[in-house]
């Protein structure tokens, strides 16, 4: 059945190609044009006209019942990619986009659960679907240059997905497709799940950078996506990047730096000796790191002093700019380097000396403690106000990111998939075509038959 | 004379053979069910929820006892059924249709069951429409929403509740699906009837938990898409205009009853504003009219 629906406009034509060679092998025979004209004028008195009348309106009844199921078998749909990056054929992370990511294992193996698809494996859905840009430029010339954000995927149904309606198939595949984009390229919140239970076995100080650390994290994030779109509000807090960005900022600038002052000034520790040696050792190697930034920096500027006078200063090179007008462009040569070398590890030098002197303050106030090891409970309720802060604001962040990212999504691509309806014109406009093709094929046969018919009676009369 | 009988005959053979083509087709075409996927995207779910809907299934059997449907159903594996009304039918009623098809539902996921204006007719012995709710003032009492006291018939109601299926009319209730808080309320008022029997719960329904995602199951489609389209109710499902019963290419629906010819609501996903709203072509008719061109739909709705 598969088969005769497949091949079923072929046979058609072959239906009407034999009848319109005999019919117009014996018209033709006939050399003289006024007999042929004398025939088809008597043909309205051929006798099987009513029978013939029957055969063509069973041959309509067919094609009504067979041109839909073959039509059924063939089926399109249209991806618009709607993100400014589409126009330049990447994705919306700056990754170069992949059309044939549409009939990815991953995205058809998630149709087939998400239809609940039964018989059909992936690779029966690779052999029956096509997928190709609907505008393709070339590359003649810089005009013809064209980055399609159109493509259209097609069905052309095999035995094993004749049990598959076409349409329902790409309208799984295609959301298929958008769900996996949008889990691939949507933002990632993993950074808002915030976990402190690590934090209890730490002691306060530790306690104090990993929530400021926390707090920094939220808030750059959500400076990052301000970056994207300012604006951008929630509909139903009325939150923005920039305000809970400025609140986890607050949060490490305020909260933290409260606790931090607390622990120090009142020499607050869990386990005293055993902090106070760590802080001691991380100096040493410090100390190694700030020396061998120094001697990094001495000898970077000892080699600019020794090779200056003999190293270019400044070497121009020709170039064109944007709209080919020429200049001297002036690049970074060698001691350029050198000299940025020297100012980077100066700073590091710094940096480092800067955290040796906090360790060796908080040493020092440890060491003169008079205060227990163990739990302080006002450092305590400290510490859970800031985490319940920023839980709150890590939720806050979580249903803002959800929200752009939900608009963003939807915004990503335009899915159409070509339905029967919208195809019915062309369907019935088909019936009629062949059912009228049949018609005048079978009509030219019978004349024919009626041609050779009279000039049997003819010769047998002579 | 004898030419005119024979040429009537022939006429008649051919009408004859097109009336036996269409009715198979008919019959062929009401009696197998296509689906239809639609993906809405909320940030209010927290992993992906599938809903099924059906609607307007007019006692119509799928199968033995609908075992085709309901094992469709299964393989499809929704986390919740909602129904959108007119499950039986208000002439020839059989309760015992809908109430074994539901409590196999029930088997499958949590059923919502929104009464259809059918549903209406054999719950309260009549629609819910203005002139019948407005002469049955005293019985409502101060309670212009709740129809309890106008009950007739609680066979309907009763055995679904042992089925474990949870009705909505005028109210909704929270569940829990997947880890994610969805509220499901339904109506089954129309255009007219909407104010005041209905709206204030609406209303409500509308104002309270932002972070909930809320679906309303309201049978018609007019009265949501008249009163609360654009209002931040995430999805409305509904059926009733069985598509327009005849479908034209390129048309759409030809009638409904309540939206005449060439009705605007008769199938498919629309966006209005904040509210999404999903019309199912049913799976069922009622009346003389066969649908043509219109195959039975059961809806598959994904909320990522």
């Amino acid at each position: 059945m598969f088969y005769l629906i497949k091949y079923y406009k072929h046979l058609m034509v072959l239906a009407c190609f034999f009848p319109v060679l005999y019919g117009g092998m014996h018209i033709l025979g006939k050399r003289s044009w006024s007999s042929i004209k004398a025939w088809a004028a008597g043909y309205h008195l051929f006798k099987e006209k009513r029978l013939l009348s029957l055969v063509i309106l069973l041959v309509f009844l067919l094609n009504c019942f067979m041109v839909p199921l073959y039509e059924g078998r063939n089926a399109s749909a249209e991806i618009s990619l709607n993100y400014a990056k589409a126009s330049q054929g990447l994705n919306p992370n700056g990754t170069r986009y992949n059309q044939m990511d549409i009939l990815g294992g991953e995205v058809l193996e998630r149709a087939i659960k998400k239809g609940a698809l039964t018989g059909v494996g992936v690779n029966d859905l690779k052999e029956v679907l096509s997928v190709g840009p609907l505008v393709q430029g070339a590359s003649h010339s810089e005009d013809a240059y064209f980055i399609s954000t159109q493509f259209g995927i097609y069905y052309n149904a095999s035995p094993n997905t004749a049990h598959l309606k076409g349409e329902t198939l790409l309208t799984l595949v295609t959301e298929a497709y958008k769900e996996w984009f949008i889990r691939e390229y949507s933002e990632n919140i993993r950074v808002l799940k915030l976990d402190f239970t690590e934090t209890e076995k730490e002691d306060y100080l530790d306690i104090c950078e990993f929530l400021r650390k926390q707090a920094e994290a939220i808030g750059r994030y959500m400076l990052t996506l301000s970056g994207e779109e300012a604006a951008f509000q929630s509909q139903s807090s009325g939150e923005t990047f920039q305000s809970i960005s400025s609140q986890a900022y607050t949060v490490a600038d305020v909260m933290v730096e409260r606790l931090e002052a607390y622990v120090l000034e009142d020499s607050i520790s869990k386990e005293t000796s055993r902090y106070v040696e760590r802080l001691k050792i991380q100096n040493v190697f410090k100390d190694f790191d700030a020396r061998k930034a120094a001697a990094a920096s001495e000898n970077n500027l000892t080699a600019i002093s020794m090779y200056e006078n003999d190293m270019a200063r400044i070497v121009l090179v020709p170039t064109y700019d944007t709209n080919y007008q020429f200049y001297m462009s002036q690049t970074r040569i060698g001691i350029d380097d050198f000299a940025a070398d020297a100012d980077s590890f100066a700073n590091s030098k710094t940096a480092i000396h800067s955290e040796m002197a906090r360790n060796e303050h908080v040493v020092q106030m440890l060491s003169g403690r008079y205060e227990p090891d163990g739990i302080n409970e006002k450092a305590e309720l400290l510490i859970s106000q800031i985490e319940a802060e920023l839980n709150r604001l890590a939720r806050a962040a979580q249903n803002l990111v959800k929200e752009f990212s939900n608009r963003q999504a939807n915004e990503y691509m335009t899915i159409t998939v070509f339905t029967r309806e919208q195809q019915a014109a062309s369907i019935i406009m088909e019936i009629f075509a062949y059912t009228l093709l049949f018609a005048v094929c079978i009509h030219i046969c019978m004349l024919g038959i009626h041609i050779n018919k009279n000039s049997r009676k003819r010769a047998g009369g002579t | 004379m004898k030419k005119v009988i024979k040429g009537l005959l022939w006429i008649f053979l051919v009408l004859g053979i097109l009336a036996g083509a269409g009715w198979a087709w008919i019959k062929w075409s009401n009696h197998r069910f296509e689906e239809t996927f639609y993906t809405i995207y909320s940030y209010k779910v927290e992993t992906p929820v599938r809903a099924v809907l059906l609607s307007d299934l007019h006692q119509c059997l799928f199968g033995a006892d609908n075992e085709e449907l309901v094992s469709r159903i299964g393989e499809l594996g929704p986390d919740i059924i909602l129904i959108a009304g007119d499950v039986i039918n208000k002439d020839e009623t059989d309760i015992e249709y809908a109430l074994s098809l539901c409590s196999r539902l029930a088997e499958i996921a949590p059923v919502y069951y929104g009464l259809g204006n059918h549903e209406n007719e054999v719950i309260y012995g009549s629609d819910l429409n203005k002139e019948y709710l407005e002469a049955r003032q005293e019985e409502l009492g101060e309670d212009q929403e709740d129809f309890t006291p106008l009950i007739q018939n609680r066979e309907l109601l009763q055995g679904l509740e042992q089925a474990g299926v949870c009705v909505v009319q005028n109210r909704s209730v929270l569940a829990e699906i997947k880890g994610s808080l969805i509220r499901i309320g339904g109506i089954s008022t129309n255009v007219s009837s909407f104010w005041p029997y209905s709206g204030q719960f609406v209303h409500e329904f509308i104002q309270a938990e932002d972070e909930v995602f809320k679906i309303l199951i309201s049978h018609r489609p007019e009265p949501a898409a008249e009163y609360i389209s654009g209002e931040p109710v995430d999805l409305v499902v509904s059926g009733h205009n069985h598509g327009g019963i005849i479908r034209i290419p390129g048309k759409g629906g030809v009638f409904s009853a309540d939206g005449g010819f060439f009705p605007e609501y008769t199938e498919g996903m629309t966006k209005q504003g904040e509210m999404t709203m999903i019309v199912g072509r049913g799976l069922g008719g009622h009346g003389m009219l066969p649908r043509i061109f219109n195959p039975p739909e059961l809806v598959i709705i994904d909320i990522n």
